[in-house]
């Protein structure tokens, strides 16, 4: 449904896409992983029409984006990172100016978008400014213009960003509930979310697609994870207790306690980290289990760590996972 | 259609629930309300001034109100109508809403197509507040005496202008909106393009022919005079819509270029080329074949179709003959300029061999030298060394002056002698060489006419004077003279006292009754210089009568004046009124004792007091009729016999009230059958505490009232939602 081939696009010195080839097909939920600045923004732009490729081809469905961009825009929602609307209209008039916009029916408007509405949990801001709507708010009617119009292809740009963990979770399941009636690309720089929501993930670093792989592959139990130690006592000895279950490259101290990669199940190996820093005589004061980072999964599929982008910090992972 | 609908109404309503909506509009409101006080204020002193002077001058509402104030709407639209189109797509940029817009399926025309009737519809909305000045106009026109009303048609005319100018600085504004992120610079731009579009006509003057054309006829301002004026014209409706075409193509093209490939930008301006030819083609054909439509009330920019006829006539009859130049002298000031210069570009649209300058004789005084002219309104028609001098003439006149001129048909005018009348050939101040020469050089032929043994009077006289006869003539001569009234001649008249009785009983035959008097006006500044208290000066007397229509407020002067007035007891067929009054302050002596002793007394009721006629002017029918004379001859009876002498002619305003009477008699304004133009006069007279109000109501209320709705409106919107 989506054909991207030998892609590319500069802006002045900075090749944002470089090659980059990759096809979502019908009905599939494919993410665009990578960090900011990747260039994952840069290729949806261009999925959309909004943006001249600099080279390579672009089809939505049959058709050529370059050459019918309206044709090739009547196939696709999208929801930019960003969502910047309309803040002097209501939802309601400004998802009815969108489906104007997309050529929905007249008789058909109300039904399609109180079916939206619901679907994107809007029924009680309808009337609201959306100027007065909080952030997730927002986000929501972002992503309910996107549906406007019910587009075979659904283009997501970090859907999920800026979110509190409850509406994380319901957008993901909204997007979870279109799998097989629509084709969805998504992007996040968030391992877990993509990993969990998508069949396949096109992975993108410094505008290069660094993998493609299944969504569930991402993340297994051989994956390395970091657990977080804090406790109170002797840090030297507690931290060699730790090294013996773990090993020594895996324990790195930090300020308050240690981080301890771990391989393997979570489960088995929790229990015997706490064990040893009881056993070295510390009093544990908690423990946070960290699931495997973008950094750990360049490590893994690069052998490398993704570099900063030395203009601007953008390029560096969050560590911050949910 | 649809999207272009959804994006105009999103945009506009956008735009009336901002804060800024309220703001502008008041601020629009109160710039206008305080240049719509001003005019209405300088009028109503216009209009009192005219009502004390008791000089009908030209005096029209929509002239002197609304055509002054669309025309300074003109330069609010300049600098307010980019300040709205700025944020319509930078703001897009730069909120960069810009590529959730450019993912829907809409194509870059329809955008700004869009968001260029949303600019259009606020300019409408502006525009429509301002028609509060109209109702309020005509309020002010119930309760003055008389009743006046200010014309909707040239009113509704304006706004469609201003609508379409505003369209036009609108598409240039999105255009500059659609190249430029940053929205201050947007407006700059915008600005810069429609103040490049309003200024550059003013180079006209420094380009050399062709070049200087192309630049008057780019000119913004330029095309919105006639829809000021109530004329809808096709070189201008033309001229604003192909131009807001093209600023929509440039807008088009530079907000398409943003999503297309380097290879692909191209393609967007190649539209705009395309539009661009188009819109010069059309603007050709137009010039070419232009369209007008007059919606004021009385046609006061039409030409009537006699007069096209005949200037069609006098371009395809004689196609290479040498240009009819027109000449006309009005001061700036001068309200009576802009009826002119509309009556002057009708007949040089008419006529490719008509050419016309309107001349200011305060700026060009040596221009007025040249021509002889010493009148302001005066108008001379010229064709190689032929020409005509004309004063304020309406369209019939004018028409057929410029017939005469390109035709070269001069009316023959007879100087009757014989009877001891001034002499043409006779320099001295009894003579009238002054007059002779006064009349060929405003085109007429002058030819001495002794009756003697004639039995009629040559065929091709179109009109004879007969100025002071001191001898009685013999019968046989007065019945020729009448028998060529019947017959549809013309005569000037001038006899005074000194006139034999014969000849003062003669005029009886057409209503015209001599009184046996002297008129006697004691002014004493008059006499301090030096004036002879039995000479008659006229300034406000003149009668309601086209002979002299044009002189109101120009003084004349008659010396031994003896009165005379349309006779009661009526002949068949001859009817008329007088056209000259004395002042006031005069009387008719009648005692035959002091008429010329130099002491005359005021002895009613013998004497009569003034204002007394001493001047008509009748229509005589043909014999054989005795219908309402409406066409015929023409008499003129001044009782004044010296007033054309050269010791007279050359005073104050003589000459010019000889030619006109010689005018009128020589069916100038019938000559083609055309009528004249009604000319305006609305007088609008307020009081102080009137004044005051509408002050406060156009300055203060009016913008106060819409601005505050308005923003209760926006609030309430913020409130409920």
């Amino acid at each position: 449904m989506i054909e991207v081939r030998q892609l590319s696009r500069r802006f002045g010195q900075v090749q944002a896409l470089d090659d980059v080839s990759f096809r979502v097909s019908a009905g599939e939920v494919a993410g665009f992983l990578g960090p900011n600045g990747a260039g994952k923004s840069t290729c949806m732009k261009i999925l959309t029409g909004s943006l001249a490729p600099g080279g390579g081809k672009v089809r939505i469905g049959d058709v050529d984006v370059a050459a019918d961009p309206v044709a090739a825009q009547r196939l696709t929602g999208f929801m930019p990172e960003h969502v910047p609307l309309y803040p002097e209209n209501t939802v309601l008039e400004f998802l009815r100016f969108v489906a104007a916009l997309k050529g929905v029916a007249r008789r058909d408007v109300r039904a399609h978008l109180d079916r939206i509405v619901q679907r994107c949990h809007l029924e009680e801001v309808t009337g609201r400014l959306i100027g007065h709507l909080s952030k997730g708010f927002r986000q929501r009617v972002g992503l309910a213009q996107a549906l406007v119009g019910d587009p075979p292809v659904l283009i997501l740009d970090e859907p999920t960003s800026g979110l509190d963990p409850h509406q994380i979770v319901e957008i993901r399941e909204l997007v979870r509930g279109l799998r097989g009636e629509t084709t969805v690309l998504l992007s996040s720089h968030i391992l877990v979310e993509v990993s969990q929501v998508c069949d396949r993930v096109v992975i993108l670093d410094r505008g290069r697609v660094v993998a493609e792989r299944a969504g569930h592959d991402l993340a297994t139990d051989d994956d390395l994870g970091t657990v977080v130690l804090t406790w109170d006592g002797n840090r030297e000895e507690v931290a060699r207790s730790l090294a013996e279950v773990a090993g020594d490259d895996a324990v790195t101290l930090t300020a308050e306690g240690a981080e301890v990669v771990i391989a393997g199940n979570p489960v088995e190996i929790k229990p015997r980290l706490v064990e040893s820093v009881v056993r070295a005589g510390g009093k544990l004061q908690g423990l946070e289990e960290r699931g495997p980072t973008l950094e750990d999964l360049f490590l893994r599929l690069t052998g490398a760590m993704p570099e900063p982008d030395p203009g601007d910090g953008r390029m560096t992972p969050r560590k911050d996972a949910p | 259609m649809r999207q272009l609908w959804a994006i105009a109404r999103r945009e506009t309503r956008a735009f009336l629930g901002s804060v800024q909506g309220p703001v502008i509009g008041a601020g629009f409101l109160v710039l206008t309300g305080l240049f719509y006080y001003l005019f209405v204020r300088g009028y109503a002193d216009a209009s009192l001034a005219t009502v004390r002077s008791g000089r009908p001058v030209f005096l029209n509402l929509h002239a002197g109100i609304f055509h002054k104030l669309y025309g300074d709407v003109v330069l609010f639209f300049l600098f307010l109508m980019p300040a709205i189109t700025m944020r319509l797509l930078s703001g897009e940029y730069r909120s960069r809403r810009y590529d959730l817009l450019a993912s829907w399926p809409v194509p870059a025309w329809r955008w700004v197509t869009g968001k260029w009737l949303s600019a259009l519809a606020m300019a409408a909305v502006l525009l429509v507040a301002t028609s509060f000045y109209f109702v309020l106009t005509g309020l002010l026109g119930r309760i003055t005496d008389p009743v006046v009303a200010p014309a909707w048609q040239p009113m509704l005319t304006s706004l469609l202008g201003l609508l379409l100018l505003a369209g036009t600085i609108a598409a240039w504004g999105v255009a500059a909106s659609a190249m430029i992120a940053h929205q201050a610079g947007a407006y700059f731009l915008g600005f810069a393009i429609s103040l490049g579009l309003f200024l550059v006509g003013q180079l006209e003057p420094y380009l050399p022919g062709a070049l200087g054309v192309v630049v008057h006829e780019l000119a913004l301002d330029q095309h919105f005079l006639s829809f000021a004026g109530g004329v809808v014209d096709s070189r201008d409706v033309v001229y604003y819509l192909g131009l807001t075409a093209v600023g929509l193509a440039v807008a088009s093209a530079g907000l398409a270029g943003r999503r297309l490939s380097a290879g692909r930008r191209t393609r967007p301006w190649l539209t705009v080329a395309v539009v661009v030819v188009i819109a010069v083609f059309l603007q050709l054909v137009a010039l070419r074949r232009p369209l007008r439509a007059d919606f004021t009330p009385d046609q006061l920019y039409s030409l009537a179709p006699q007069t096209e006829q005949v200037l069609e006539a006098i371009e395809s009859e004689a196609p290479d003959a040498p240009p009819v130049e027109i000449l006309a002298f009005y001061q700036s000031i001068d309200g009576a300029r802009q009826s002119a210069r509309a009556l002057l570009e009708s007949f040089a649209d008419a006529s490719a061999r008509i050419e016309f300058e309107l001349l200011d004789p305060d700026t060009r005084p040596e221009r007025a030298m040249a021509e002889g002219v010493t009148v302001t309104r005066t108008v001379v028609v010229r064709c190689g060394d032929r020409r005509r001098v004309l004063l304020e003439p309406g369209e019939g006149q004018l028409a057929s002056a410029v017939y005469r001129v390109a035709t070269d048909t001069r009316p023959v005018v007879y100087w009757l002698l014989g009877h001891g009348e001034a002499r043409i050939d006779l320099e001295e101040t009894g003579g009238a060489t002054l007059m002779a020469s006064a009349l060929s050089d405003a085109g007429y032929e002058v030819r001495p006419l002794v009756l003697a043994d004639r039995r009629v009077l040559p065929a091709d006289a179109d009109l004879v004077i007969w100025a002071g006869p001191k001898l009685d003539p013999v019968s046989a001569d007065l019945d020729l003279l009448a028998a060529f009234l019947r017959e549809g001649g013309a005569m000037a008249c001038f006899f005074g006292p000194d006139t034999p009785a014969s000849v003062q009983r003669w005029t009886e035959r057409f209503n015209v009754g001599q009184e046996d008097n002297v008129m006697v006006a004691p002014s004493r500044g008059g006499a301090r210089a030096g004036v002879d208290l039995r000479t008659i000066a006229v300034t406000e007397g003149y009668g309601d009568h086209p002979a002299v229509e044009p002189m109101q407020a120009i003084t004349t002067t008659f010396p031994l004046v003896q009165t005379l007035r349309p006779r009661q007891r009526q002949q068949a067929g001859v009817t008329g009124n007088a056209i000259l009054f004395t002042g006031p302050d005069s009387w008719a002596e009648t005692d035959p004792e002091h008429r010329y002793s130099g002491i005359p007394s005021y002895d009613p009721p013998e004497d009569l007091a003034g204002p007394l006629p001493f001047g008509v002017a009748m229509r005589i029918a043909p014999a054989d009729t005795a219908q309402e004379a409406t066409s015929g001859g023409r008499l003129v009876v001044i009782g004044s016999s010296a007033f054309v002498t050269n010791a007279n002619l050359g005073l104050y305003g003589n000459r010019d009230l000889a030619l006109n009477l010689v005018g009128w008699l020589a069916e100038e304004e019938d000559l083609l059958g055309i009528r004249g133009r009604r000319t305006s006069y609305q007088p609008l007279l307020l009081d102080d505490g009137t004044k005051e109000w509408l002050g406060w109501a156009s300055v203060l209320g009016w913008p106060a009232l819409v601005g505050l709705a308005w923003f209760g409106l926006v609030q309430y919107r913020q409130w409920r939602h």
